[in-house]
């Protein structure tokens, strides 16, 4: 017999270690104490159940808190399923405070002839090529807005000054 | 052999049922009927009886607890028996220092047992030594064990279970439940040298 076999009956023999049969015997009276003792966690229905029996018992007319609670239930729900006159007529407006007008007038483009191409607006054409920009001439609308950061390309040219010339390759 | 764990499982299934809805009778025959292989699987696990006590009664008072819960994709037996060592296994790792052994006594069968008989006939540690050192021996060697190491040897060796049912109840690999119990085993062999030839 090798070692691990003797291993495994000296360990078999731990199954005669036992508190003995009256232990069980009066385990599962000491079982439903400990369940007395520590009660098991209720519902919420059960505990509601227990606390409206207990507030019940510690009145007078026991009757009388049950008919309260039923009243006030039933109240509960006629105010429930009571239709709505709607004075507001608040729920009949769409969930979306965004009606689909507001969207579709977006989308709609304006008349031609309602429309004024910037290029022909007086106050915003560039001054003539050798004037001077006078006070009554608006300035470029991109000043006036602040672009962040004017790059030569974005401003417009001023056909008086040459166009800068591309940097010779070495 | 498999006629009769089906039985069994069915007998349990049917007392599960009743017990969920509210029939208390069929939950204590449960509790009748598991107190006595469960209260070994704790008692082995701590070798503690007081502790033992207390553990099997909040292993039934959980089972109890959460019966509802139960939809009997495992057998019962699987079900409680993970909630035990669980159980265990939790309350092993909260008390850090190891208490005093609290043990039971050594029932009488044991005088009667053939491998008893065979292991004092053969080996003259075990002949020499009282059953109380035995015992005691037995105890302190387990205990040195980590709980993980304990409880595979626990439910294999001492509780003669399979390997499958191990890694169902503990929910690890059977690759794991061999490993384990191979490295517990050398550690035991370490402990227990003077009583093995």
């Amino acid at each position: 017999m090798n070692k691990d076999e003797q291993l495994s009956r000296l360990l078999r023999l731990k199954r005669h270690e036992s508190p003995g049969q009256d232990y069980f015997a009066g385990f599962l009276h000491d079982f439903h104490a400990h369940q007395r003792l520590h009660p098991a966690p209720q519902g919420s229905f059960a505990r509601t159940c227990d606390w409206l029996t207990r507030a019940s018992q510690s009145l007078r007319r026991p009757a009388l808190a049950w008919t309260a609670l039923g009243a006030a239930a039933t109240a509960a729900l006629v105010l429930q399923l009571r239709p709505t006159a709607n004075p507001s007529g608040l729920a009949a407006a769409p969930a979306d405070p965004a009606p689909a007008a507001s969207w579709q007038s977006r989308q709609t483009p304006l008349p031609a002839a309602q429309t004024l191409p910037v290029s022909s607006s007086p106050r915003l054409a560039p001054p003539a090529p050798g004037k001077r920009r006078t006070s009554d001439q608006p300035q470029d609308l991109r000043r006036v807005i602040g672009s962040p950061t004017p790059s030569a390309s974005a401003m417009p040219a001023d056909p008086a000054q040459p166009a800068p010339q591309p940097a010779a390759p070495r | 052999m498999a006629d009769a764990a089906a039985n069994d499982k069915q007998e349990d299934r049917q007392l599960v049922e009743r017990a969920q809805e509210g029939d208390c009778p069929a939950f204590d025959t449960l509790v009748l009927k598991y107190s006595q292989r469960l209260y070994a699987l704790i008692y082995h696990m701590t070798s503690h009886r007081e502790d033992t006590h207390d553990l099997l009664q909040e292993v039934f008072a959980r089972a109890f607890r959460n019966l509802k819960s139960f939809r009997g994709q495992s057998g019962f037996y699987t079900w409680i028996y993970t909630i035990a060592v669980n159980l265990t296994l939790n309350f092993l790792k909260k008390r850090n220092r190891r208490r005093m052994l609290s043990l039971d006594d050594v029932d009488s069968g044991i005088q009667h047992d053939g491998e008893f008989l065979e292991l004092t006939a053969s080996s003259d540690p075990v002949r020499e030594a009282g059953l109380h050192e035995l015992q005691l021996h037995l105890n302190e060697a387990l205990q040195k064990l980590s709980n993980d190491h304990r409880a595979v040897v626990t439910l294999f060796d001492i509780q003669g279970m399979p390997h499958a049912e191990i890694s169902r109840i503990l929910k690890v690999s059977e690759g794991t439940v061999r490993s384990r119990l191979h490295y517990a085993h050398k550690q035991l062999q370490a402990h227990l040298s003077n009583y093995l030839a």
